[in-house]
C-alpha cells in the first residue's frame, strides 16, 4: 500500500498562525486549553454534516434535487 | 453492534445486504455499482450522499495510486471511517484496512483490525482534527453547496 499517503504522516497544509510581538500576551497566559476540545471540535462538526445532509435529504423530497 | 458493522460494511464495500429502508429508495443499478445515478429529481438516499461526501473525503490525503480505493467519511455524530484498498505487488491479492476513529467525550479512539485501539495525540491528532475539518468545508462548499460558516479551529485556537 502506499505508505506516505496514511492519515499519520498527511500534510493537511494548514499553516499555524505564527506568534508576533503584535499579539496581546495575555491571549496566551489567560486563556487555559480545554483538555478536551478537539472532541468538542469534532462533534460539532459531525452535527453540522448531519444538518447538511438532513437538508438535502429534507429538500430532495420536495424535488429540489 | 451488528447494525453498525453492516452498515459501515455497506458503505464500504457495497456488496453486502442492503437495508430494506435504503434498498427500497436504490434502483437496482445504483444498488449493484454503489454509484449514485445522476438522475434529477429522484430522492436522494443518506447513503448516497455519504459516497458522495466520501469521494471527497478521498482526495484530502494527495492522489490515490492507480489500482488503490480509498475511502475517508463521516459515518455518524461520532465516527470516522478511514478505508485503504490495494492489490498486493507480490500476492496479486486484494488486500484492505479500515480505521474507524470514534469520538468519545475522553478523546478521539483510533480502532484498527486486530483489536489495536488508542486514542490519537500529537501529529496525528493534529492530521486528524485538519483532514475533518477541511472534509467539512469542501464537502458544504462542493455537495451542499453552501458557505461553512468560520469555524474556530482547534489547533488554529490554540495558536492564537
Amino acid at each position: 500500500m502506499d505508505q506516505t499517503a496514511s492519515i499519520d504522516t498527511v500534510q493537511m497544509g494548514y499553516e499555524e498562525t505564527a506568534y508576533t510581538s503584535q499579539q496581546p500576551l495575555a491571549s496566551h497566559t489567560s486563556e487555559q486549553h480545554e483538555p478536551y476540545s478537539e472532541v468538542q471540535d469534532a462533534l460539532a462538526l459531525a452535527n453540522m454534516l448531519h444538518q447538511l445532509r438532513t437538508q438535502k435529504l429534507h429538500g430532495a423530497q420536495h424535488g429540489e434535487l | 453492534m451488528a447494525g453498525f458493522l453492516k452498515k459501515t460494511l455497506n458503505l464500504l464495500i457495497g456488496t453486502g445486504p442492503l437495508d430494506e429502508d435504503m434498498a427500497k429508495h436504490l434502483p437496482k443499478t445504483a444498488a449493484k455499482t454503489q454509484k449514485p445515478l445522476k438522475r434529477p429529481f429522484r430522492k436522494m438516499t443518506e447513503r448516497e450522499l455519504i459516497q458522495l461526501e466520501s469521494d471527497i473525503g478521498a482526495q484530502l490525503f494527495g492522489s490515490v495510486p492507480k489500482g488503490h480505493r480509498r475511502e475517508f467519511f463521516n459515518l455518524d455524530l461520532s465516527t470516522w471511517i478511514w478505508y485503504d484498498e490495494w492489490s498486493d505487488p507480490i500476492s496479486n491479492q486484494r488486500m484492505n484496512m479500515t480505521i474507524r476513529y470514534e469520538i468519545h467525550e475522553n478523546g478521539i479512539l483510533k480502532v484498527q483490525e486486530g483489536a489495536r485501539y488508542n486514542f490519537i495525540e500529537g501529529q496525528e491528532l493534529e492530521n486528524f482534527m485538519s483532514a475533518i475539518h477541511l472534509y467539512y468545508e469542501r464537502v458544504a462548499r462542493e455537495l451542499y453547496h453552501t458557505e461553512p460558516p468560520r469555524h474556530q479551529h482547534t489547533l488554529q485556537h490554540r495558536a492564537a
